[in-house]
């Protein structure tokens, strides 16, 4: 780069950098807003504050729970829950998708069965799964799979089959087989689709787990919640809702930063 | 002839493709040969069954009627004596260039040090020194189709298939990496079976021109290039006083077939 070159090129900089720090200002303003609005509404009863409790309320409760230290119990069982179960759909659906690939027989004659099994709400399986699994864990677990898995399976063999055929074609005229055309063309084609499933299937599992755990947990945030809202206790149920909005954000992120070292 | 098996020969065959929308034929009656380090083009218009021939010769397909062989053996399947040059790089954006390059050999059997080494004196020679960790984006257009040169060269394949290997580049691109084609495979003494709808490319790289009639696609003309035109490098050629006269016999033969 020139000098002149350079000189534009940080003036662009600076002014990109200007405009991130407004961004992130207003963003912090408005959260700012939010729960001062929602402390103010409480602290004046123009919102129920038994029912919406208070942020500083929330606040309190934390540190109550966590000193009485059920809290990091519960948080560290969702948490696990989640990760364990976001893992598992997410393989699951690969391997599906992978099944499905080499055999297209399979895949057609499975189609209509994974279009209603993914138009389907899965939650409503809920009762089922404690039938056949338990009511602990094990449910749990197959609750956050279900939500994942069949979704998985679709997108990701979708963009197996969408591989660029001229990639085929380069592979057959050096003779590959269709398990060598699949490990070096098709499946890291895919990469970039398997990767944001991977990103997707984290807001899933907190689906499935949290709706798992309504049903079946002795522990757990969303165990919390339902205990909260059956002991009339609204301060539990706000407080288990804001800490998995923070810790599903916090684990969304830490995939989002995972994935992107892998994407080249 | 019969001094010389055919390289590659094709004796009256018909291709027929069968889709869900109904059966066309896209080849009828095809019979040539390509002898030992010649270097032949099949001009023809898109769509015409070019590519369709290729296909055939590198055993991806079968045909309908008839026999393809190479080097006197019918053709089963892809083979290692066979390389085949798609009219794009299609080089993998995951691997550096090396790992490109040695793509091919990497599928038939485990990738040997000689291998490499013949991988890095390949691409030295196409001029791609220093490119051999890189990712094919950042390479040219020119660059990236001379790295897929490299990469059907490496498996030791002395027959060539060339599908309009230059068409997605730029008019200087071409004309040197034509150049530079001509005289690796004829260095290495490989049998080349080029196809394009270009004529003065046909007439600049080839020894003997097939020109391949439309719908069914069949052999309607065969024009030999002459000697003295043949003496010159494609860049020569193309100033060759004779080579205009040449380009219009080509010219009116495509339009007469409506090719």
């Amino acid at each position: 780069m020139s000098h002149e070159e350079r000189a534009l090129y940080q003036a662009y900089r600076k002014k990109e950098q200007k405009q991130m720090i407004i961004v992130l200002i207003t963003q912090i303003i408005l959260l700012g807003i939010l729960i001062a609005g929602w402390e103010w509404a409480s602290a004046t009863k123009r919102i129920d504050p038994l029912l919406f409790s208070r942020p500083t309320t929330v606040l309190e409760t934390v540190q109550k729970l966590w000193h009485e230290s059920a809290l990091a119990r519960h948080i560290a069982v969702t948490v696990a829950e989640t990760v364990a179960g976001f893992l598992l759909g997410t393989a699951s659906g690969i391997l599906i998708a992978t099944a499905l690939w080499f055999s297209p027989f399979l895949a057609r004659v499975m189609d209509p069965y994974l279009v209603v099994l993914n138009s389907m709400p899965k939650v409503a399986l809920g009762p089922l799964f404690i039938v056949a699994f338990g009511s602990g864990m094990t449910s749990i677990l197959m609750m956050a799979l279900a939500v994942s898995v069949i979704v998985t399976a679709l997108v990701v063999h979708g963009s197996f089959k969408e591989t660029d055929p001229n990639y085929i074609k380069l592979a057959r005229t050096f003779g590959a087989s269709r398990r060598q055309i699949f490990t070096t063309i098709v499946f890291p084609a895919a990469r970039p689709s398997m990767l944001s499933a991977l990103k997707v299937n984290v807001g899933l599992s907190w689906i499935g787990v949290i709706v798992g755990e309504f049903l079946a947990a002795k522990e757990g945030l969303g165990y919390v919640i339902i205990y909260g809202f059956q002991i009339f206790n609204f301060n539990l149920v706000m407080t288990s809702i804001v800490l998995i909005a923070v810790l599903s954000a916090a684990m969304y992120q830490v995939v989002a930063v995972l994935t992107r070292r892998f994407e080249r | 002839m019969s001094a010389h098996p055919p390289k590659i020969a094709l004796e009256n065959v018909d291709l027929v493709y069968v889709t869900h929308r109904g059966a066309h034929m896209a080849l009828r009656g095809v019979s040539f040969t390509v002898l030992p380090g010649e270097f032949v083009t099949l001009v023809g218009k898109s769509g015409g069954g070019k590519s369709t021939v290729l296909s055939l010769i590198a055993g991806l397909i079968r045909p309908s009627r008839g026999v393809v062989a190479v080097d006197g053996e019918t053709v089963v399947g892809p083979s290692s004596k066979v390389g085949y040059m798609l009219q794009q790089d299609y080089l993998l954006p995951w691997r550096s260039i090396l790992d490109n390059v040695l793509y091919g050999v990497e599928l038939r059997r485990r990738v040997r040090p000689d291998d490499i080494d013949r991988a890095r004196a390949l691409i030295a020679e196409v001029g791609l020194v220093g490119t051999e960790r890189r990712r094919p984006h950042e390479l040219s257009g020119g660059m990236r189709q001379r790295a897929a040169l490299v990469r059907t060269l490496v498996t030791g394949a002395d027959v060539l298939l060339l599908d309009e290997p230059f068409s997605a580049l730029d008019y200087t691109t071409r004309l040197k990496l034509q150049e530079l084609l001509f005289e690796i495979l004829h260095r290495y003494h490989k049998t080349v079976l080029l196809v394009t709808h270009d004529i003065s490319e046909a007439i600049a790289l080839s020894d003997r021109i097939y020109v391949l009639g439309g719908r069914p696609g069949r052999i309607v003309a065969h024009i030999p290039v002459p000697e003295d035109i043949r003496a010159r490098t494609p860049l020569g050629r193309r100033k060759h006083p004779t080579f205009q006269t040449l380009f219009d016999a080509v010219w009116r033969v495509l339009e007469e077939e409506g090719a």
